[in-house]
């Protein structure tokens, strides 16, 4: 009986306040171009009070600032755990990524070349160096510390400056020739991505003794290895290269080169989710 | 207060955000209810709890080769996800659109007198704010709460330059506390 | 008197729209951001499921040969293309293959008659192909090395037919001996697609060969 009484009540309410609903008389873009623009449900707002808004970019930013600063502890603290939560997401999921391809890095970015005239014995011929750099969603820090550098020459054509790599490192699969790799010398920190062009497993052991070659380069990759090192071996490889992306990567490069570049997008991005309320 | 609130006008966010809060402002400081803050705290909880696990499985990786830390980290992560899961699970189930509750004790005896839950519904793109109060009263042996449906635009109460208008909310505000059953408190 | 929102009477219109501006930019990037990558998903996802048909290959070796090659050590040497027993691609550093006089090393001329049309879709950017030298030894159960490749772009170019064609690569044995060996000669090949998952198969291979004893100079 009683929440029928309500009902009535509430629906008189709000037929009353529906009845109040704004209409708008033609501005005067229509009235001058004479095209009708198709009518928005704009709200009628209340006269201006003398507080008008401030009319540069920043001003509205400081605006937001101090709304910010009157907010109480547990908010505050909302914001703070926005931020985090975003930064924790993009790592849980990048390390949920290597977990599932049961590769240390499982996207990689090829970046800037390098020539290196390595005059030792290995080789005297002026070698191209290929390393390629880990994305870094660029949210989350730098922590890995695999630089890979891919000389866009020696994979050429297939990978360019900017590619994107997605590997992964399959237990049950062994490595074949033709296969590309990303692996590690031991001592170096310079991952490289080229193809497998020999391999011999031990029957013993079954340990793989692996020799790459990037498709672009006239020599195989001896002369990149450690001094009397002649093979590489399972544990070296990060991965194998899957799947492919071009030019998305362009991002991370640009970030490379431009480290400030890094820091501003990453700073203001930070201050944008601890300021803005969702 | 001296210094006006002024939100951006074209963001639906920012409005609604500006009307909660001072909503909350105006039955603690007004109307004498006391804000319990048990959603956002088992939120907030919830989610420190995630970066943790977050924080102790990137740290671990970090420090150890790959191989070694493999089961900490799958640990973590595991741990993070279910609690985001949990997370959500209690936004979006337990407390749904709640905005506001809050509990107007007995002066005396400190039992609760009546707790008032608060509730806010935006529709997309649309510039009317639905608020239902929904009071209970512990005393009373009514089972379920009186509810009252406070339907308004945004229009009436920012004005062209988004500044928020107190008198006219608070009016609004008065009217649907009233309507739902509470003795509105007269300054 | 209530005017209707946006007012364009009003003198500080353009706070409204650089709000709006912003809003705009930032919803329209986000938007054309989520449609580029379902896009891309899509492409690979498409590719991966309905890859192109298996292509076929023919690959005969025609003359095989092993002798003791060994080189003087030099510093500057560029790689040489030359006749039959001549080594063309070397595998370095010099020293490791070439320094002892008792290497053996295999020397080969192959007939090639491969279509990888079939190969070419949409998606291929290139196609890696390679002739390899499987076989099995006492100490090494898997062996597998290149002794020829060659990179595809266009369909034009993905019939292969070759007669007596040689090996750019040397082809020695981790033993560096050939004695008793029997290789198989077989022609895989590698997809790099535009957008997707690289593929990789066995178009065709030879009977098995056997290799020859070592030439004496």
């Amino acid at each position: 009986m009683f929440e029928f009484v309500e009902m009535v009540f509430m629906s008189n309410f709000i037929g009353f306040v529906r009845s109040r609903e704004p209409t708008f008389n033609v501005s005067g873009w229509q009235a001058a171009t004479r095209i009708k623009f198709p009518s928005f449900n704009y709200p009628n707002y209340l006269p201006a009070h003398g507080h008008p808004a401030p009319p540069t970019m920043l001003a509205a930013v400081a605006d937001q600032v101090k709304a910010f600063r009157q907010l109480n502890k547990r908010q505050i603290a909302n914001q703070i755990l926005n931020f985090v939560m975003i930064i924790a997401s993009a790592l849980m999921i990048w390390k949920a990524l290597s977990l599932a391809t049961n590769s240390e890095s499982p996207i990689v970015v090829l970046l800037r070349t390098r020539h290196q005239n390595d005059v030792t014995l290995n080789t005297a011929r002026p070698l191209d160096v290929s390393k390629a750099q880990i994305l870094s969603l660029f949210i989350i820090p730098p922590l890995t510390n695999l630089q890979k550098f891919n000389h866009s020459g020696s994979m050429e054509p297939a990978f360019y400056r900017g590619d994107l790599l997605f590997l992964n490192m399959p237990t049950s699969e062994s490595i074949k020739v033709g296969d590309i790799c990303v692996f590690k010398i031991p001592g170096r920190d310079v991952p490289i991505v080229h193809r497998v062009v020999k391999l011999h497993d031990e029957y013993k052991t079954g340990k793989q003794f692996l020799l790459t070659k990037g498709d672009n380069n006239q020599v195989d990759d001896r002369g990149l290895y450690n001094q009397g090192q002649m093979w590489i071996h399972r544990d070296h490889v990060v991965g194998k290269v899957r799947g492919f992306l071009p030019y998305i990567g362009m991002v991370t490069i640009l970030m490379n080169d431009y480290p400030q570049l890094k820091y501003v997008l990453l700073g203001g991005l930070g201050l944008f989710v601890l300021i803005h309320r969702e | 207060m001296s210094d006006p609130v002024r939100v951006n006008r074209g963001s639906l966010t920012d409005l609604k955000n500006a009307v909660d809060d001072h909503l909350k402002k105006f039955l603690t400081t007004n109307q004498g209810y006391t804000e319990n803050h048990l959603h956002i705290d088992i939120k907030l909880f919830l989610g420190y709890l995630s970066c943790l696990f977050a924080a102790i499985g990137s740290w671990y990786g970090y420090v150890h080769s790959f191989d070694d830390s493999r089961t900490i980290t799958a640990v973590c992560v595991g741990a993070y996800f279910f609690l985001n899961v949990i997370l959500f699970l209690y936004t979006t189930f337990v407390e749904k659109d709640t905005v506001f509750v809050g509990v107007k004790r007995d002066p005396v005896s400190k039992s609760p007198i009546e707790i008032l839950t608060i509730s806010a519904n935006m529709k997309r793109y649309s510039h009317i704010y639905e608020l239902t109060f929904a009071s209970e009263r512990p005393a009373s042996s009514k089972a379920s709460p009186s509810k009252y449906l406070l339907e308004s635009s945004f229009g009436e109460w920012f004005d062209e330059d988004g500044v928020l208008h107190e008198p006219e909310l608070e009016r609004d505000l008065k009217d649907a506390l009233e309507k739902s059953g509470t003795k509105v408190h007269v300054e | 008197m209530q005017t209707p929102f946006p007012s364009d009477s009003h003198p500080l219109c353009t706070r409204t729209t650089m709000h709006n501006l912003q809003q705009r930019a930032n919803a329209v990037s986000a938007f054309a951001i989520s449609v580029l990558f379902s896009l891309l998903a899509a492409v690979a996802l498409l590719s991966y499921v309905m890859p192109p048909p298996e292509p076929t290959a023919d690959v005969a070796v025609t003359e095989l040969r092993v002798r003791r090659e060994y080189l003087v050590l030099t510093l500057f040497s560029p790689p040489v293309r030359a006749g039959l027993y001549s080594v063309t691609g070397r595998y370095g550093p010099d020293y490791f293959d070439y320094g002892k006089k008792t290497n053996e090393f295999a020397f080969l001329a192959f007939d090639l008659d491969a279509d990888l049309t079939p190969l070419f879709d949409w998606n291929t950017k290139q196609v890696f192909v390679c002739l390899v030298a499987e076989y099995e030894s006492k100490t090494h159960n898997h062996n597998q090395v290149v002794v020829w490749d060659t990179i595809i772009e266009d369909k034009e170019n993905a019939v292969l037919e070759f007669q007596g064609e040689r090996n750019t690569y040397a082809l020695i044995d981790v033993s560096t001996k050939w004695q008793g060996l029997v290789a198989n000669f077989s022609l895989r090949y590698d997809v790099t697609p535009h957008v997707g998952v690289l593929r990789s198969g066995l178009a065709g291979s030879s009977k098995a060969m056997p290799f020859p004893v070592a030439e004496k100079r």
